[in-house]
């Protein structure tokens, strides 16, 4: 049972399953059957074990035929390249993984990464699901971050994007130009993010609660001050 | 606080809600009722929600709720000191304690305008038992609704929690009282706009401080000045930890996932 929830969950935040060192995104698009999933870039099927978020390659078994649509094989490539180009520059930081998967003309790409620091008391994810079908691209992003020494702060956020129109024709040009709109999208959320961040220290915490008084000083905790004061005002 | 053993309901629910949203405290908790039925009391006394507000019909004036003025399904307004829906029989504070309820109310609505400029303020206090018939506990709440801005939309909260224990001025510590506080304060924000798709950023910290000092000859009116420093000080450390060290760590942790290249 534990086995169910642990794959239920995995396959709602696209968790990392660790493959000795290379990590790939838990997902439907990678699911061959309850345990067996594709690591897409290497093409190779992955035995995993959902309760321990690990997994080893099993060489001797081949891919099913289908688990990849062959006719648009040439742009998954491609893409798959400009996603691991991207993921790499991004997310070195972090645990992270990507998988490009290809069903019926329709191209998916999953981007997660994660990272945890439970000694400093955080942890945070990025998982991206971004798809190019009939020559548009649509996506998500969802971040979490998580603080929680002595309190419990979360941000998380669900960003959607598109249709990006994707005009090129030959593979090598889909590929370039769903890894450009890919990195400029998520760089784009990112920085608005940041601006929101300083936007909060300026603007919002300070029309919850003022720093300090406009008297500048503290409150004088004296009833009979107070009282005098309210009486001034209702005159 | 007492040691709780390890697979104790109680023990178990306060490390999950620790690391569940913050901005779904009421459905986990909720949750957490269902699955542990008996530990409801002390799971309702512990865990801190947001702060509802009762806007009853004008003149009167709106309070907050909170586990603390509530008896059965009732609510006690710290205003008029009835139940709302009424009760024949509702738990009151006695009538020495009732009379500092009312001051506290009016000197803590003060404090509010002052570093609030709006928001609504409620203070509950009841007796403690026990040998020191002076000893008191109390809530002193706040809750403050944003108007919003460029990013932030309406409707974002800032809600305070202390709770305070208060022992009688004693010859053994120099003709001092004694203070615990408690303090939690919980924030939550929508974002506005699309440039962030949907973001909420939530959260809540917990502090405590502990003071001793004298009342002077009005009692009661020195125990209300020592809370009322004793929070003012709390909230003023709290605020600014809540932004630099809670608000800000946490796009210092996106910083650590995603690298701006």
């Amino acid at each position: 049972m534990l086995t169910g929830i642990a794959k239920a969950y995995s396959s709602r935040h696209l968790a990392l399953v660790d493959v000795g060192g290379t990590y790939i995104p838990i997902c439907k698009e990678a699911e061959i059957d309850a345990t067996k999933y594709v690591d897409s870039s290497s093409k190779k099927m992955v035995k995993v074990d959902h309760a321990s978020w690990t997994g080893t390659y099993a060489e001797d078994k081949p891919l099913p035929p289908t688990v990849f649509d062959s006719s648009v094989e040439g742009k998954r490539q491609a893409v798959m390249d400009a996603v691991l180009d991207y993921v790499g520059k991004h997310f070195d930081g972090a645990r992270s993984g990507a998988g490009v998967f290809s069903k019926g003309g329709k191209i998916t790409v999953v981007i997660s990464a994660e990272k945890v620091n439970l000694k400093n008391f955080w942890s945070g994810s990025w998982v991206s699901t971004w798809v190019l079908e009939g020559g548009n691209l649509t996506g998500t992003s969802k971040v979490r971050a998580h603080y929680f020494e002595e309190g419990n702060v979360q941000l998380q956020t669900s960003k959607t994007y598109g249709p990006i129109p994707i005009s090129s024709s030959d593979d090598a040009g889909v590929g370039k130009a769903v890894g450009e709109e890919i990195s400029k999208a998520e760089q784009e959320l990112h920085m608005s993010l940041g601006a929101m961040y300083v936007n909060m220290s300026e603007e919002t915490l300070k029309s919850m609660r003022r720093v300090m008084p406009v008297t500048r000083s503290k409150m004088e905790w004296n009833l009979a001050a107070h009282k005098m004061v309210k009486q001034l005002h209702t005159k | 606080m007492a040691a709780l053993a390890e697979n104790d309901p109680v023990a178990t629910s306060l490390n999950l809600m620790r690391r569940l949203p913050p901005n779904k405290i009421e459905q986990n908790l909720s949750g957490l009722l269902n699955l542990a039925p008996s530990s409801t009391d002390e799971l309702l006394q512990r865990i801190d929600q947001p702060l509802e507000l009762c806007v009853p019909p004008s003149p009167a004036l709106p309070y907050l709720l909170c586990d603390y003025n509530r008896d059965g399904d009732s609510y006690r307004s710290p205003w008029t000191n009835e139940y709302s829906p009424p009760l024949s029989d509702g738990f009151k504070p006695s009538a020495r304690l009732r009379e500092m309820e009312v001051k506290a109310n009016d000197l803590f609505s003060s404090y509010r305008e002052l570093y609030y400029e709006g928001g609504v303020s409620s203070v509950y206090l009841w007796d403690l038992e026990g040998s020191d018939t002076g000893a008191f506990a109390g809530c002193f709440l706040i809750r403050k609704c944003t108007e919003g801005d460029r990013y932030v939309s309406a409707g974002s909260t800032w809600n305070s929690i202390h709770v305070v224990e208060a022992s009688s001025p004693s010859a053994a510590r120099g003709d001092k009282a004694s203070y615990k506080l408690t303090t939690t304060v919980m924030v939550a924000m929508d974002t506005a706009g699309d440039a962030c798709g949907e973001t909420n950023l939530s959260g809540s910290m917990t502090r405590q401080s502990t003071m001793e000092r004298q009342c002077g000859p009005d009692a009661d009116a020195g125990h209300l000045a020592n809370i009322g420093r004793m929070i003012e000080d709390m909230e003023i450390e709290v605020r600014s930890n809540m932004h630099s060290l809670y608000l800000q760590k946490t796009h210092q942790v996106v910083g650590e996932v995603r690298g701006m290249g």
